[in-house]
């Protein structure tokens, strides 16, 4: 009972000196804009972003370009670690198989991923599928390798005890493999997120007529920096939910595991 | 009380017997290509209901024996027979306790318990009757929706050993199941273990490197010499049942028996260190 009302203050400490440290930073910017020690029309300020945010709203630009980028993102992400579950899968557990290719796929991931943008709108055009691929294909690297690292990981005495109780291969793979593989499946998925976005946005400044990589790069060369600080705002916004729907998603399925700090911190 | 009962199981595979393992023998084939014979010539039986210890020096080969007991590696010469029939493959009549922690860390207890019945198809309100008559049989009512991890030692022990008893296996193989536990806990757990026996009429085979645990719990210890395995002596106990293994460790009976048949281990262990 005290311990967990320690617990809850201590909690709500950390989300006040959160907010404080937010609230702290831009405070910093906005003064070292507002006295000149750095120039605004580079930095652009917080107060004149908030002046933008209205006006990018009301051209309504801001939902439709919003709304182009997060397409993308979650086409890439979804096709990316589909695809990345699926191989891993089908490499991890047909080992011979594995053998022969898992070292074609860690060279291909070798290759700087976003140098392959500019032949990629060559390739698939300057809509929404060269962005697609741009970002599933990184998407599908980081759930592939976490995905196959987490099957190569299973333990061998739970493995072996479930086929001593008679377990078929199928089963082993539905009740034992699968979700063994569950927190790895999900780091890769988190690493996933924030690649999704990249893909996206570097695609769309390689050419394309709508997206929030779009705008920045259209602003950028009007050195309008408050729409791109703008811009970078709502990518921000973006990271934030997109990782706390995860988080939660984390908590439903990892209740299983004991929490980070079981049995006491550091 | 030193019978060398090796002759009786030579004679022709007998139906009363639960379990029979004749001229076993296992040869691994070392990095060096060397040949490492583990298992010469290993001879026992097993009666119906009937509690057996397997007691040998650590690295004999026990576990490559219990592998091939429990099906999941072929002998390269001999026979292992269930009920007179000949053990080709995994058997769903042997359960199999380990020594490692074997729950599924993603499941409740009671889903933990239900495992079994689950690979078998059995229809879900019967196997969750079943297992929750488990788990209260087990003393862990209260527990049944928690994860593993929230368990102590000898509850996770417990469990693992309920999730093989709602298989309802015939023969039970325990695999120096409390090896990793501490000596109160392993206490509770021989007792429990011995009520469970009694009550539930199954035939055990207790594979332990603990002599004393060996002389509690059974009705019979085979003791394997050291590497490669050959049964070198088998003793009756005949300690009167039921045990209570906390008092029986101080009766003069039971230290008897345990002086005598440490002079047959003594010389495979000693062995073993002068190497």
């Amino acid at each position: 009972m005290k311990i967990d009302s320690i617990a809850i203050r201590a909690k709500n400490m950390q989300i006040i000196l959160r907010v404080a440290l937010f609230v702290a930073v831009l405070a910093g910017w906005e003064l070292l804009a507002a006295s000149g020690v750095i120039n605004p029309f580079y930095s652009s300020q917080p107060s004149l972003v908030l002046k933008d945010l209205p006006v990018f709203y009301t051209d309504g630009n801001m939902l439709k370009h919003t709304g182009v980028t997060l397409a993308e993102a979650m086409c890439g992400l979804l096709i990316g670690t589909l695809l990345g579950i699926m191989i891993a899968f089908i490499l991890g557990l047909f080992d011979f198989f594995g053998k022969v290719v898992e070292p074609f796929i860690t060279a291909l991931y070798g290759i700087p991923k976003l140098a392959l943008a500019p032949i990629f709108v060559l390739w698939f055009g300057l809509g929404l599928e060269s962005k697609i691929i741009m970002s599933a294909l990184l998407v599908f690297f980081l759930v592939f390798f976490s995905t196959y690292g987490g099957i190569k990981s299973v333990d061998r005495n739970i493995l072996t005890s479930v086929r001593l109780m008679g377990a078929t291969q199928t089963q082993i793979i539905c009740k034992v493999i699968l979700p063994s593989s569950t927190p790895w499946i999900l780091a890769g998925i988190r690493g996933g997120l924030g690649a999704s976005l990249i893909g996206a946005i570097v695609g769309e400044y390689m050419g394309a007529s709508a997206g929030l990589g779009w705008v920045i790069s259209y602003a950028t060369s009007f050195f309008d920096v408050d729409r791109v600080m703008s811009c970078i705002f709502i990518l921000f916004v973006i990271g934030i939910v997109f990782n706390t729907v995860l988080k939660h998603v984390e908590k439903l399925l990892l209740k299983w595991r004991p929490p980070l700090d079981y049995g006491g911190t550091l | 009380m030193n019978m060398a009962t090796q002759s009786s199981t030579k004679s022709a595979p007998s139906y009363r017997e639960k379990f029979v393992v004749e001229s076993l023998k296992h040869t691994f084939t070392a990095e060096t290509g060397d040949p490492v014979p583990v298992i010469d010539n290993v001879n026992f039986s097993i009666r119906p209901f009937e509690f057996v210890a397997v007691v040998g020096p650590s690295g004999c080969g026990k576990s490559t024996l219990l592998n091939i007991m429990s099906g999941s590696l072929m002998p390269q010469s001999g026979t292992i027979s269930l009920d007179g029939k000949r053990l080709q493959s995994i058997n769903p009549k042997i359960g199999y306790i380990s020594q490692s922690d074997s729950l599924l860390p993603w499941r409740t207890t009671l889903a933990n318990v239900e495992l079994g019945m689950e690979l078998r198809k059995v229809p879900k309100t019967k196997r969750r009757d079943k297992a929750m008559a488990l788990i209260q049989q087990a003393d862990l009512s209260g527990f049944e929706n928690v994860y593993p991890y929230q368990l102590s030692g000898g509850m996770r022990k417990r469990v693992d050993i309920i999730k093989v008893l709602a298989m309802d296996p015939e023969i039970i193989f325990m695999d120096e199941p409390f090896a990793s536990l501490d000596v109160f806990t392993r206490e509770m757990l021989q007792s429990y273990i011995l009520t469970l026996w009694q009550t539930t009429q199954r035939t055990v085979l207790f594979i332990t490197h603990d002599l004393t645990e060996a002389i509690l719990l059974s009705d019979r210890v085979i003791i394997l010499t050291q590497r490669p395995a050959k049964v070198k002596a088998e003793h009756i106990i005949s300690l009167p049942r039921p045990r209570k293994p906390a008092d029986l460790r101080f009766n003069p009976d039971f230290i008897r028996l345990h002086k005598s048949i440490w002079e047959d281990l003594k010389d495979e262990v000693h062995c073993q260190e002068a190497k």
